[in-house]
C-alpha cells in the first residue's frame, strides 16, 4: 500500500526500475522500507530483513530537476510552504509514510540554518503493521513503563502505532506525536492525539488536562530525557521508544540515565525480537 | 457609383478593423495587468503565510482573466496549464517570462520561490509600463486612421 502510494511521486524512470526490480527479484513490496534519491548519485532501496536494513543500489541517478519535482509532488506542488519541515529534515506525507530531507545549508547569524538545495530525499515506508499482541499482553500483565528500542528503521513507530490502537480500546491514552507521523483514523479509540507538541511539554499538558491512564511517546531523545524524567511523579504509565541497537549500550548511555534512574521505565522492549528485558533495580547497571 | 460603393466598403472595413484592433489591444493590456496582479498576489502570499498554491489561486480575482477563461483553468490546473491554453490575447514574447516562471513554480524552496516571483514582478512591471506608455501613441494612430476613413466615406456620400 505505502509503496504504491509513493511510486507516483517518483520520477517515471525510477518508478519503472522499482517495478521491474520487485518483479524480477520477487522482493515482497511490503519488505521495502525506504526509497532513497540522491542528487548526482544512484538511487537505492532499503529492505528490511531480519531486523536490519540492507541496501539495494539502483541505476537511476537523480538530477536537480528530478529532486525538485519529486519533492514538489510529495508536498502537493507547493515546496516553498514547507521551509520549516525541510529545515527539520523530516516531513510526514500521509498513511505513515515519512519523507527525510537533507541538503546544503548555510548558517545565518544567530546559528540559524538555511537550506539552499535539497540533495537527498528518503521515503520511509511504514513497516507492515506489526502485531502488538505480545507487547500489549506484557503491558497488561506487568507494572511500570516500557521503553521500546530498535535501530533506525527497525519498526518502533509502527509497533507503537499498533500498540496505541490496542491500548486505546481499553484505556484513556494520550499520544504525544511531536513529528505528526501517527495516522490513527479510527473514531472509536479512547485516544487523545497531541500533534506537534515537544515531548516533555506535551506529556505535561496531557497529564494535567486529559488525565490519561497511559502516555505514549515516540523516539525519546537525549535532549528531553531529563525533562521527561520529572514526569514520573505524575504516576502515569508510559510507553515510549528510543533509538538503540542493544539493551546493554542503551543502559550505559549517559544522556538517557535520568530516564532510567527516575524509575519511569521498568522494562526495555526489544522490538526486533519482540521480547522484554527487565531493567536492573534502580534502572542503571 | 460602383467606385463609391467600393470605397465605402473599404472604409467601413478599415474602420471596423481598426476598432477591433484597438479593442483587442485594450483587452490584451487588461489581461497583462491581471497577470501582473497575479504575480504580486503570489509573491505576497508565498512570503507572508505561506499558503499552498491551490489556496493562493482560489483567493485571486480579476475580471479580465475571468472573462478570458484563464481563471477557471488556473484554479483547476495551475498556472502552467492556464498559460499553455492561449486563452489570453497577449503576444508570445510577452508571455514567455510567465511561462518560464510557471515551469518551476512550486518546486522551488521558499527563498528561491520568493526571488523568482519578485524578479518576474519587476520584469512584468517594466513591460507593463512600456506598453502603457506606447498605448496613447498607438491609439492616436488608429484614431487618425479611423477618422480619415470616416472623412473619406463622408466626402464620397456628399
Amino acid at each position: 500500500m505505502a509503496l504504491s502510494q509513493i511510486l507516483p511521486l517518483l520520477p517515471p524512470p525510477l518508478q519503472e526500475e522499482i517495478r521491474a526490480h520487485t518483479k524480477k527479484t520477487l522482493l515482497g513490496r511490503d519488505r521495502i522500507s525506504e526509497v532513497r534519491l540522491r542528487r548526482g548519485r544512484v538511487a537505492s532501496l532499503s529492505v528490511f530483513c531480519d531486523g536490519y536494513l540492507s541496501n539495494i543500489p539502483l541505476s537511476f541517478v537523480a538530477d536537480d530537476t528530478a529532486i525538485k519535482s519529486t519533492f514538489s509532488r510529495a508536498v502537493g506542488g507547493s515546496a516553498y510552504a514547507y521551509e520549516r519541515e525541510v529545515m527539520e529534515g523530516y516531513l510526514p506525507i500521509g498513511n505513515g509514510v515519512r519523507l527525510g530531507i537533507t541538503g546544503r545549508v548555510t548558517q545565518k547569524a544567530g546559528g540559524m540554518l538555511h537550506i539552499t538545495a535539497i540533495d537527498t530525499l528518503v521515503f520511509r515506508l511504514p513497516c507492515a503493521m506489526p502485531s502488538a499482541e505480545a507487547l500489549f499482553r506484557f503491558y497488561s500483565e506487568s507494572l511500570g513503563g516500557i521503553l521500546l528500542f530498535a535501530p533506525p528503521g527497525g519498526g518502533k513507530t509502527s509497533l507503537l502505532r499498533a500498540f496505541a490502537q490496542k491500548a486505546a480500546k481499553k484505556e484513556r491514552v494520550a499520544l504525544i506525536d511531536t513529528r505528526e507521523e501517527f495516522d490513527l483514523p479510527s473514531p472509536t479509540l479512547l485516544l487523545d492525539h497531541l500533534c506537534g507538541y515537544p515531548k516533555a511539554r506535551g506529556a505535561e499538558i496531557a497529564v494535567r488536562t486529559l488525565s490519561p491512564e497511559l502516555l505514549i511517546l515516540d523516539e525519546v531523545g537525549a535532549e528531553e530525557a531529563a525533562a521527561l524524567a520529572t514526569l514520573v511523579s505524575f504516576g502515569v504509565r508510559t510507553v515510549a521508544s528510543v533509538h538503540g541497537g542493544d539493551a546493554e549500550r542503551l543502559l550505559r548511555t549517559p544522556a538517557l540515565a535520568p530516564l532510567f534512574a527516575s524509575g519511569m521505565f521498568a522494562t526495555l522492549w526489544d522490538v526486533r525480537h519482540s521480547r522484554p528485558t527487565p531493567l536492573p533495580h534502580g534502572g542503571i547497571s | 457609383m460602383i467606385r463609391a460603393f467600393g470605397v465605402l466598403l473599404f472604409s467601413l472595413f478599415l474602420f471596423g478593423s481598426l476598432s477591433a484592433y484597438r479593442k483587442e489591444e485594450n483587452r490584451g493590456l487588461s489581461e497583462y495587468r491581471g497577470l501582473y496582479r497575479l504575480i504580486l498576489h503570489l509573491s505576497s502570499a508565498i512570503s507572508e503565510l505561506p499558503l499552498p498554491l491551490c489556496e493562493i489561486y482560489a483567493t485571486f480575482e480579476d475580471d479580465a482573466l475571468l472573462a478570458a477563461g484563464f481563471l477557471p483553468i488556473l484554479q483547476k490546473e495551475g498556472l502552467a496549464a492556464a498559460l499553455s491554453r492561449d486563452c489570453v490575447r497577449i503576444e508570445h514574447e510577452k508571455l514567455a517570462p510567465f511561462r518560464d516562471y510557471a515551469k518551476g513554480l512550486g518546486t522551488r524552496l521558499y527563498t528561491e520561490e520568493q526571488r523568482a516571483a519578485r524578479q518576474l514582478a519587476a520584469e512584468a512591471e517594466r513591460t507593463l509600463a512600456a506598453w502603457e506608455a506606447a498605448l496613447p501613441q498607438r491609439q492616436k494612430i488608429t484614431r487618425t486612421l479611423s477618422l480619415t476613413g470616416g472623412a473619406l466615406v463622408l466626402l464620397l456620400l456628399l
